[in-house]
């Protein structure tokens, strides 16, 4: 059995409103409501949602899919079309519940926040925490926080670096761009290389390949490049 | 359901604590008479005496990112010096040169822009910041003022380079007082009353109470929309947009002078909310338009599309003049004027769980839980959310 799994009665414990409505070789689905009375400053929230989680065997290589299914999240923009709810970028996931990856911590952090968040969110029209933009914007802007960087466009560039270390002449560029050493991302990319996140800064750089190569070696470039030149004849 | 009428006596109870206590409130007066004395052998002579919501009764808890931080009390450290013979930096280095000969003060001493702030430790768990305003008096005159009392106060810019700022507090607490003063004789009586039974341990005649505690339903209703006003913008993230106290004080006063003098606190916020939501129609109507509808309201303005809230002492001042610079102001005060709506008017149709809720979001949390017995409103157990995470749409 998934070691993982075993964590299940500390979670119907801990949230006695779940409970398991199915349980086979590939999956396990867990559903009921979930109360919220969680405090954030001086601003409490008391809400209830109710809920389905579905956890696949092969977790968490697979993370669960949470659903909110009374009805209640509606015209959000953080869910998908299907249903499911956007917690957060599988980085930011695996990187907060390394290395025990523990269901109950991703229910009671995760979800928590994100139903937490949508509660504030209908009551004072902010998200309380900041969120993070649609698709590759906000994988990036998790890497811009990951890396401690100022821009995502150097996030991109040592999540790139990574993976290939012929960036010499660009690590020059984006050093002049942003006004850091090279060392300073010498250093990054040499500490996310030993990391043990490697693996899932890897998923992330095979998943969005396409959209940093084509900046990397393309028009973000070609703009730095223009502004190096312009700044010269200034 | 717990009976409306025990709500009320819950909401009065939060009105009638946001104050500072009478410990700290004594502790304060004795700093800063020590403060004039010890300039005196330094040489300085000055009068000493409270400035702002200190000196108007009306000092509030403050909230600062989502969390209680410490008391500000302003005092105006008046020298008599002739303005036009010494210079704004040699007024604000005179005192604070003084204060850091001290051993008393020179460790709790951080110049700010307009004044010298000391920083006094905590007395039950709560600390407050004296801020020390130099200052000499001003024979600015304004043409169709005859009896103003204008101070000239320093203040340092980002250059450092310092200039004179012209104000008069005390034409503002006169005209605040005389606006506030029918409340008070309605009810200062039965006011000292409650306050003996509270405090008999500590005062033992009523003429001993410091007219400071003795408040107004007027008094009340300010501090209380000066705290919720902090836990609101500070909920949204707009807490550099906040409206000043002193447009909250200014408008209440001016809209609660209309109000029957004999009112509760409950009855005293609901007027002067539901007065103030009619503003809001200056957002979308034309300034004709609301001037011919409602030619009685007076208290906001827009000429020519500028939002105006004169300070009633001083017409040259326009409260709202960073309304004309930053849009959003007005917009956001207008929405906290709805919110206040949602939150105050509506406490006898909900049940008890959303108003306990409610007053735990306007006024915040420590403080209701502080007063107010959460059990007898059946409410659950709150525990701190332990992670913050941002929701990330694919």
């Amino acid at each position: 059995m998934n070691i993982h799994l075993f964590e299940i009665p500390k979670l119907l414990t801990e949230f006695p409103g779940l409970k398991i409505i199915k349980n086979c070789e590939l999956k396990l689905i867990i559903e009921g409501k979930i109360e919220i009375a969680k405090l954030y400053g001086e601003i409490p929230i008391y809400d209830d949602y109710e809920i389905q989680i579905e956890i696949l065997r092969n977790y968490p290589h697979k993370l669960p899919i949470v659903k909110e299914i009374g009805g209640k999240i509606k015209k959000y923009r953080h869910i998908f079309t299907n249903g499911n709810l956007c917690i957060g970028t599988e980085a930011d996931i695996f990187v907060n519940l390394f290395p025990e990856y523990s269901l109950f911590r991703y229910v009671d952090e995760f979800v928590i926040s994100y139903l937490f968040t949508y509660s504030y969110f209908t009551k004072f029209g902010v998200f309380p925490f900041g969120d993070r933009s649609h698709g590759f914007n906000g994988v990036l802007e998790f890497y811009q926080e990951h890396f401690d960087v100022s821009s995502k466009e150097e996030a991109k560039f040592i999540l790139a670096s990574i993976f290939d270390k012929s960036n010499v002449v660009k690590m020059k560029m984006i050093s002049d761009e942003y006004s850091n050493p090279i060392s300073f991302y010498q250093e990054k990319i040499e500490k996310a290389i030993d990391s043990d996140f490697y693996s899932i800064y890897k998923k992330d750089f095979e998943k969005y390949k396409y959209k940093i190569t084509e900046k990397r070696g393309g028009k973000l470039w070609l703009e730095m490049s223009r502004k190096k030149v312009f700044s010269k004849k200034v | 359901m717990i009976l409306v009428e025990n709500r009320m006596k819950d909401l009065e109870t939060l009105f009638r604590n946001l104050d500072i206590s009478t410990t700290m409130y004594k502790n304060a007066v004795d700093k800063y008479n020590a403060i004039a004395s010890y300039l005196e052998t330094k040489g300085i002579k000055c009068d000493i005496y409270p400035q702002g919501s200190f000196a108007l009764g009306l000092v509030t808890r403050p909230v600062k990112e989502e969390k209680d931080v410490n008391y500000d009390l302003d005092v105006i450290c008046e020298l008599v010096y002739d303005k036009e013979k010494i210079t704004p930096e040699y007024l604000k280095h005179l005192i604070g040169n003084a204060l850091k000969e001290s051993q008393t003060y020179k460790d709790r001493l951080i110049e700010y822009d307009k004044c010298w702030t000391l920083e006094f430790a905590e007395i039950n768990e709560i600390a407050f910041n004296m801020d020390i305003i130099p200052s000499v008096e001003d024979k600015k005159t304004l043409s169709f003022y005859f009896d103003t009392n204008f101070l000239a106060i320093t203040s340092k810019n980002e250059k450092d380079d310092y200039d004179w700022i012209t104000i008069n507090p005390k034409d503002y607490q006169s005209w605040f007082e005389n606006i506030n003063k029918p409340f008070l004789d309605y009810c200062q009586d039965s006011e000292k009353r409650l306050f003996m039974e509270s405090y008999k341990t500590i005062y033992n005649k009523v003429e001993e109470i410091p007219t400071y505690f003795i408040k107004s339903p007027l008094q009340r209703v300010i501090q209380l929309l000066k705290r919720q006003r902090d836990i609101y913008f500070s909920a949204i993230k707009k807490e550099d947009k906040k409206p000043i106290s002193a447009i909250i004080t200014t408008l209440c006063s001016q809209i609660g002078e209309k109000a029957n003098k004999n009112i509760s606190d409950v009855e005293l916020l609901t007027y002067i909310v539901s007065e103030l939501d009619i503003y809001s129609k200056l957002m979308n109507d034309s300034e004709e338009l609301f001037n011919k509808t409602y030619s009685e309201k007076v208290t906001i303005k827009k000429r020519k599309n500028k939002w105006e809230i004169l300070n009633p002492v001083n017409p040259e001042d326009n409260l709202a003049d960073s309304w004309n610079d930053d849009k959003e102001k007005a917009e956001l005060f207008f929405g906290w004027i709805k919110n206040l709506q949602k939150t105050f008017l509506g406490y006898k149709e909900i049940n008890d769980k959303e108003f306990f809720s409610i007053l735990e979001s306007s006024l915040g949390s420590t403080y209701v839980n502080k007063y107010i017995e959460r059990k007898k409103y059946e409410m659950p157990v709150v525990s701190v959310l332990s992670a913050h995470k941002k929701s990330w749409g694919y």
